[in-house]
């Protein structure tokens, strides 16, 4: 159950970043609590599987966003600065927009494809629809809010100790990474690393493909070492 | 931060409440016991029963709308799955698209789904031309537009601010905000188009929305109109069922284009020598006697001051203007004056090519009315024109304040016959530059890309540098909005609702066939927007898009639900037959106008007169412009799809004139003139003149955000220089000299 709330949160975290910035985020990362949150989560995930889940120097990457800041003396432009590069690396840029945050875009070359539908066809299988001021189906923060909503089930599942249904909410997640997730994201993070201008995003990114994979590969593994943690007498080992 | 919060809620929801309906039953949501998902932006818990779990519909949905991939306005009907436009067709019940779609119309859904678009309001935060731009608030950009227009009106009047637009659905409501803010300072794209046509039949026949009576023609005259590539749908149509029928067809353009394949007769003209050949063909028909002396005699006026004027222009003089054959000028004028009056002489369309064109759009009028073919089956007849025959419901506004600052482009001090909602585009950007008569400050430019559009684009530039205030609205960040301050999204015509659009006596909607993507918005709401925080409430009183067409079908016996489902409404005919009996012109003297008394007054040439056309020099060429099947001016080049089809322009230019430059079909080549110069593609044909080269406009982009065609191609409007017909304001396109050699060299 630890380990999912620590999942859980660490989805928050990752779209917390890749919402549009607000004044409240700029003031989290400036203040540390940002990083804080993230070496909270980290450490809470590291000490149940008693082993680090993410390297060392990311961590210290996580870390030095708030002391980067402190050194350029540049505070009060901070939201501004992250307005502008969000603006710049995910909605409109001059002289090129290089990391649309849409599946489809990386898949096929267009807005609103294949892979779009799908993911819509997907979410509304599962009760869920798109808000109307919300981004699109295939957009990256679209996505992870959907996986966060699969732990949060998830969450559920082990509360009742339903074995069953905590499985169909695992293979739905599995595919979900199969089908989408793994096809894009892991290149559309190297792409913000290598194009972003501001540390924050830098930073972000690779922290979501590290989360991204390590996911994957959770899913992916046999053995569901995480079931150890539940704590119910009826469940049974997978 | 609230993830903190998030958390905490998180543990104290209810999930033990939760009854779990067993592995792979159902939908998750239904199982989930909070009723809302904490600090989700894109998704939601489904409500009701009905969307719950519900699997997507294995069937199109159909819509019927009405295109804007070009200003033609065809009907369409849109195949949309699971909220996805899927395919886009003719709308049978269209008199434009009759059920089929051209190029433009069929890639319209690529135009939809650019990944390129513009996706929310946008304000610049580096250096004007930086490309430096942060996402915005609705609220926020149009209060910083707002702002910036009231300190510009406070301190220099309205008349400091400009405000232009291309020819779209939604311009008489933007054209409202300017009128409500009150400057004279408007600027239509016209001037770069048909000026010279509008205003040559406005003055011959009072109206310019006239057309030939395809089904039942034998002879039709084209002068540089390429109906196959320039493309109106049900022209198009019209044209190959003719030609099919046995219709001659004579094309008069300095270029084989694919009018002149498909004609009988493609007369390679000299640019600017078609004057002299319906100024000679006039001539045969007036001293052959093959006019129709009757209808002259009862529905025109200044035959007699015609007569005398055309007396030297013999086909033997034309020849040598025009570089046509004295004989083929007789063939021709006998050939049309014995098929008249089945047979018309074309108004033609972009008819901005030379200082003279004013009056060879006038020598064609004249023609029509020499062979009296006006309102004969086969003949010349008015189509009614946009506003088509249906009176539609009026927005209650007050009266616009009273405007008493002169105009910027000279309309109508220095051009008095150029219609004010008409303009001359180059002018006001010439005036912005110099600052006279005085300083403009601001522009507000609406779906229009003035950077790529207007000549002499180096003098575009300099004149943006004057501004202390450039926003453009438009869909994707185009060379202008590259340039802007603030940039608003404006969604597609797949996406919105526009004012109605008529045709005859029927009704067509635009409806959003999708939901809005991204944070975009229609045009007619931005307008009220803006006009609202301009304190110029009164003037929008429609709440959306939506209600504005609710408020324009109220005279008429139809419901919005029931013309969205339908697509279009026909109202009672007000045609009675026999209407070709009547014949009223809304000219001065109310009679076709062979002498325009008008013209006469402020001192023009009452009838068509030949003026001398400058020629190139020894070694250089006309740089000829226009158009290609699958591209739409400066406006669809991104689209992907149509990229495919035509990836870049290519320079037309004689195997004689490619040789002894050592220029090779497909080899980049530079063409320059003395302001400006662009590197295209060579394609060296014999369907060219040998003096002229030609290029397809609306290629060589400078916004780097057009990802498909950025760098593409080369602009003509690098080339060409502004220069400008008095009589009615056009740019003279085909007066540009230019000379070509290898890139390389």
């Amino acid at each position: 159950m630890e380990t999912l709330k620590a999942q859980a949160n660490m989805y928050e975290i990752v779209k917390a970043a890749f919402y549009p910035p607000d004044a409240g985020l700029a003031a989290a990362i400036a203040d540390g609590s940002f990083a804080g949150m993230i070496q909270a989560t980290v450490d809470q995930c590291c000490s149940l599987t008693a082993k680090c889940c993410m390297p060392s120097d990311l961590m210290k990457e996580v870390r030095g966003i708030t002391d980067s800041l402190n050194q350029e003396d540049d505070l009060d432009d901070y939201p501004e600065t992250l307005h502008v590069e969000y603006t710049w690396l995910f909605v409109n840029a001059f002289p090129n927009l290089w990391t649309p945050p849409y599946e489809s875009y990386y898949r096929e070359g267009r807005m609103m494809g294949r892979a779009a539908l799908d993911c819509l066809s997907i979410y509304k299988e599962d009760g869920l629809v798109l808000t109307e001021d919300g981004e699109l189906p295939d957009h990256l923060v679209t996505q992870l809010e959907y996986l966060h909503f699969l732990c949060l089930a998830e969450m559920d599942a082990v509360e009742q100790g339903d074995v069953e249904y905590r499985k169909t909410l695992r293979s739905k997640k599995r595919k979900f990474y199969e089908k989408h997730i793994i096809h894009w994201v892991p290149g559309f993070c190297g792409k913000v690393r290598s194009h972003s201008r501001v540390e924050f995003y830098r930073v972000m990114s690779r922290l979501l493909k590290n989360f991204i994979l390590l996911e994957n590969r959770g899913l992916n593994a046999e053995k569901l070492d995480l079931f150890e943690e539940v704590g119910h007498n009826e469940v049974k080992r997978a | 931060m609230k993830l903190n919060e998030h958390k905490d809620q998180d543990q104290k929801r209810g999930i033990s409440r939760r009854n779990f309906l067993g592995a792979g039953a159902g939908s998750i949501a239904a199982g989930v016991a909070a009723s809302t998902l904490p600090g989700f932006k894109s998704l939601a818990l489904a409500k009701g029963k009905e969307e719950d779990g519900k699997k997507y519909s294995e069937f199109f949905e159909e819509i019927y709308t009405v295109c804007e991939m070009c200003v033609t306005r065809c009907g369409l009907k849109a195949k949309v799955k699971d909220g996805v436009v899927v395919k886009l067709e003719g709308n049978p019940a269209h008199p434009k698209s009759r059920g089929k779609l051209c190029p433009r119309g069929n890639a319209g859904i690529m135009t939809l789904y650019d990944p390129d678009r513009l996706k929310t309001p946008m304000i610049r935060v580096g250096e004007r031309g930086s490309g430096q731009f942060r996402r915005a608030s609705w609220d926020e950009a149009l209060d910083y537009i707002a702002d910036g227009m009231k300190k510009i009106k406070a301190k220099y009047g309205p008349q400091a601010m400009i405000m232009s637009s291309t020819h779209n659905l939604a311009q008489l409501q933007f054209e409202n905000l300017l009128q409500a803010y009150g400057s004279p300072n408007y600027g239509s794209q016209r001037s770069l188009c048909f000026n010279a046509m509008v205003m040559a039949f406005t003055m011959t026949f009072g109206t310019s929305s006239v057309t030939g009576d395809y089904p039942n023609t034998d002879y039709i005259i084209y002068n540089g109109r390429n109906c196959f590539d320039g493309i109106v749908n049900s022209e198009a149509q019209d044209l190959v069922d003719a030609i099919d029928r046995g219709t001659k067809v004579v094309v008069l353009d300095p270029r084989f284009t694919k009018s002149a394949a498909k004609a009988t007769t493609w007369l390679p003209v000299r640019p600017g020598g078609d004057l002299a050949f319906f100024l000679a063909v006039n001539n045969v028909i007036i001293r052959e006697g093959w006019y129709d002396k009757a209808f002259i005699d009862k529905h025109t006026s200044g035959f007699e001051k015609l007569v005398e004027e055309l007396e030297p222009y013999t086909p033997e003089w034309a020849e040598k203007e025009s570089d046509i054959p004295a004989a083929e000028i007789y063939k021709v004028a006998r050939d049309f004056a014995a098929a008249a009056p089945r047979a018309f002489a074309h108004p033609n369309w972009r008819t901005s090519n030379t200082l003279n064109s004013f009056q060879t759009e006038r020598a064609i009028a004249i023609l029509n009315v020499l062979v009296g073919n006006w309102k004969k089956p086969g003949g010349l007849k008015p189509t009614g024109g946009h506003g088509g025959g249906v009176k539609l419901g009026d927005v209650p506004q007050p009266p616009y304040p009273r405007v008493a600052a002169m105009r910027l482009d000279g309309v109508p001090l220095k051009y008095p016959l150029v219609p004010l909602k008409i303009g001359v585009m180059q002018e006001l950007r010439d005036a912005i530059l110099v600052g006279r008569p005085y300083q403009a400050k601001g522009w507000l430019i609406f779906r229009q890309n003035p950077v790529m559009s207007l000549s002499d684009r180096n003098k575009t530039l300099e004149a943006l540098k004057k501004l202390d205030l450039i926003v453009s609205i438009d869909i994707v960040p185009n060379d202008t909005s590259y340039y802007s301050d603030v940039v608003l999204p404006e969604c597609t015509y797949l996406e919105r609702y526009d004012p109605l659009s008529v045709v005859g006596n029927k009704v067509f909607l635009r409806q959003p066939v999708v939901s809005a993507m991204y944070d975009s918005k229609p045009a007619v709401e931005i307008f009220k927007l803006l006009g609202e925080r301009l304190d110029l409430k009164e003037y929008f009183n429609y709440k959306d898009g939506e209600d504005y067409v609710r408020q324009q079908l109220k005279p008429l016996k139809i419901t919005l639900e029931e013309l969205k489902w339908r697509g279009h409404y026909e109202a009672p005919s007000k045609e009675k037959h026999g209407d070709h009996e009547e014949m009223v012109f809304q000219t001065a003297s109310g009679n076709i106008e062979i002498f325009s008394e008008t013209l006469n007054q402020v001192g023009f040439d009452a009838v068509p007169k030949w003026k001398e056309i400058s020629r190139p020099d020894q070694g250089k060429f006309y740089l000829l412009t226009g158009k290609v099947a699958q591209m739409t001016q400066a406006s669809t080049q991104n689209n992907q799809w149509l990229s495919e089809l035509v990836p870049e322009n290519q320079l037309w230019i004689h195997p004689s004139a490619a040789s002894i430059r050592g220029i090779h079909d497909g080899e980049l080549v530079t063409v320059e003139s003395e302001v400006g110069k662009m590197q295209v593609k060579a394609m060296v044909t014999e369907g060219i003149r040998p003096d002229c080269v030609w290029t397809n406009f609306g290629f060589g982009h400078m916004s780097k955000g057009l990802r498909t065609t950025y760098a593409k191609g080369g602009l003509s409007s690098n080339v060409h220089k502004s220069l400008t017909d008095p009589i009615s304001g056009s740019q003279a396109l085909s007066q540009t000299m230019v000379s070509v050699y290898p890139a390389k060299a």
